[in-house]
């Protein structure tokens, strides 16, 4: 019997619980992925006007990781309704629209302009370590976390996801806050921060000095993270941080994730986000299981109190 | 259009200390219509390893023959993924993503000046080939002029299809002692009596940024139509993550294209080099 991938977020269905990591993905990567067949697009962060990002070095690659300075770069809310929305429309799978901005106001205009656009759910993009102009501080602070959520909710339509960084000492405290605030779903992990050094030129490599680190390095923290959020709260959770297979995705599912999102592992192969998705499944029926909700946060069950 | 296709290494080997000639048999990357895969100037990412080096690494396309199904790579040590891929031996599958990228754009001019920086070489051959091979109706000249900092490597390579090849070195081993921009002015003057003149010539460029930024310097005034091909690193490749930002010139001050997408290849002057 074929197992139900099916998950419901904040209200919205969505067919599986594989998505891409925001940032990472683009109509591009239809070539080699049926978008049909992902639970949800996630549009990487889009901000009220154009950002340019920040300059080259924006990437170095880390053992068995990245790091990545890219800093947002973005054509804004105009021109992806414009330009970008009506291609991603063409697939029939759900869309979710990151959402950045360098003031709580920022933010929720964006959320406000998106009120009556066809996307499913937005995600709150308080944690990229890479804005210089006071990005990080939201996602670090809970008061200032709970204040931005709740402006946003005050002006979007959609559901929202807030998406959390690990770069706090209490990271249930920030999920705590942005629940307060008024967040209908938590995402983590996003990057964390990072840099290198180049020998030769003896300075640091990224142009912007910090960059975010992801990939299958940070698998453990971002799964320890899950584990934490999902003690502390009850919205649903979309984990991810260094998911490269299935049997990573059953992890984060066990830790309390309802869903996962895979980004990085797109770079080392292009066909991952189906391997996750059959490899959720082979899982499933290999041990007799027909719904993910048997197993989500299945690892709890264990822990004594 | 853009795959992710298995290749098989038919030969590996080293040209200079730290220069590799990489032949793979990849018959998933062509049509079977004879045609080459890809334009001169694409690349393909290489992927090189598993958890240690997770990100392809980005090769131009040297040479295709679609006969046969083969493509080479011809590429440098430069960090710890090539220095993985220069131990791959005949036999062994590696795994890539193209073809990616644009490619080079023939400019209606008389004579055509492929200069080269040492790695920056290797794309020019498959654009020389291209060139060459046009329908006589577009009649032209085409010179390569390389320059290497030391041992010079794919220079005889060119011969076949340019009317002249042009070397020169930084030590002065061999050939001209100075750079390829040096030697390119000797060559290519803004008058002249006899020989080919710069107002009817195109220059297609690949090197490093500051022969890229030298020649730029020089083409851009006597108004030569410049061709570069730049490098920066990426990610995914393919136009969706945005790290490989390249630094443009454009008329609403300057914003980044992406190497991988947008690139490699850049009219000069939409560049800032």
């Amino acid at each position: 019997m074929k197992p139900n991938l099916q998950v419901t977020i904040a209200g919205v269905s969505l067919k599986n619980p594989v998505m891409n990591a925001s940032g990472t993905f683009s109509r591009e990567n239809a070539d080699f992925v049926d978008i049909n067949r992902m639970g949800a697009v996630v549009v990487k962060g889009v901000a009220p006007e154009p950002w340019p990002g920040n300059p080259p070095p924006r990437l170095a690659e880390t053992y068995g990781g990245m790091l990545n300075a890219v800093g947002l770069q973005n054509p804004g809310v105009e021109s992806f309704i414009r330009d970008e929305l009506p291609l991603y429309k063409q697939f029939d799978t759900k869309l979710i629209v990151n959402i950045v901005g360098r003031t709580a106001d920022e933010y929720a205009a964006v959320a406000e302009r998106l009120r009556d656009v066809p996307v499913d759910l937005l995600e709150l993009n308080i944690s990229c370590p890479n804005v210089k102009a006071g990005g990080m501080a939201f996602g670090t602070d809970a008061r200032q976390t709970e204040c931005v959520v709740a402006e946003v909710k005050r002006r979007a339509a959609q559901p929202l996801i807030v998406k959390l960084s690990p770069n706090v000492t209490d990271i249930t405290e920030i999920a705590r806050a942005a629940v307060a605030g008024g967040a209908d779903a938590l995402s983590l992990i996003n990057t964390l921060l990072g840099m290198r050094i180049d020998i030769e030129k003896r300075r640091p490599l990224l142009a912007n000095t910090f960059g975010g680190l992801s990939g299958p390095a940070v698998k453990p923290v971002a799964l320890r993270m899950v584990y934490q959020v999902k003690r502390a709260v009850t919205v649903p959770i979309i984990g991810m941080g260094g998911i490269m297979t299935g049997d990573d995705a059953v992890e984060f599912i066990m830790a309390g994730a309802d869903a996962v999102a895979v980004g990085t592992a797109g770079f080392a192969n292009p066909h991952v986000f189906m391997e996750v998705v059959e490899g959720i499944e082979r899982f499933m029926l290999t041990h007799g299981i027909r719904d993910l909700q048997e197993i989500t946060g299945a690892a709890h069950e264990t822990v004594i109190p | 259009m853009k795959k992710v296709v298995d290749g098989v290494v038919r030969g590996n080997n080293p040209l200079t200390a730290t220069v590799y000639d990489l032949w793979l048999s990849v018959p998933g990357l062509f049509d079977g219509n004879g045609d080459p895969p890809n334009k001169a100037g694409q690349f393909v990412g290489v992927y090189v390893g598993k958890g240690e080096h997770l990100l392809p690494r980005p090769i131009s396309l040297c040479e295709t023959r679609p006969e046969e199904g083969l493509i080479r790579l011809v590429y440098q040590i430069a960090g710890q993924g090539t220095a993985h891929l220069a131990q791959a031996t005949p036999g062994q599958v590696l795994r890539l993503i193209g073809p990616l990228g644009n490619g080079f754009r023939a400019v209606e001019s008389d004579s055509h000046w492929l200069v080269g920086g040492g790695v920056g070489t290797p794309p020019l051959l498959e654009w020389a080939k291209t060139l060459r091979a046009r329908p006589a109706s577009a009649p032209c000249r085409i010179y390569a002029v390389l320059g290497f900092r030391g041992e010079p490597f794919l220079t005889q390579d060119f011969e076949p299809y340019c009317d002249g090849v042009y070397v020169a070195t930084d030590d002065g081993r061999f050939g001209f002692h100075g750079n390829a921009v040096e030697l390119l002015k000797q060559h290519l003057r803004p008058v002249t009596c006899a020989g080919e003149t710069a107002a009817t010539a195109a220059l297609y460029a690949c090197g490093p940024r500051v022969m890229l930024r030298a020649l730029a310097a020089w083409a851009e005034p006597a108004e030569i139509p410049l061709q570069v091909s730049v490098e920066e690193r990426m990610a995914c490749g393919i136009g969706s993550c945005v790290g490989c930002a390249v630094h443009t010139r454009s008329d609403s001050g300057s914003i980044y294209k992406r190497a991988c997408k947008d690139g490699p290849v850049f009219d000069s002057r939409e560049v800032a080099l």
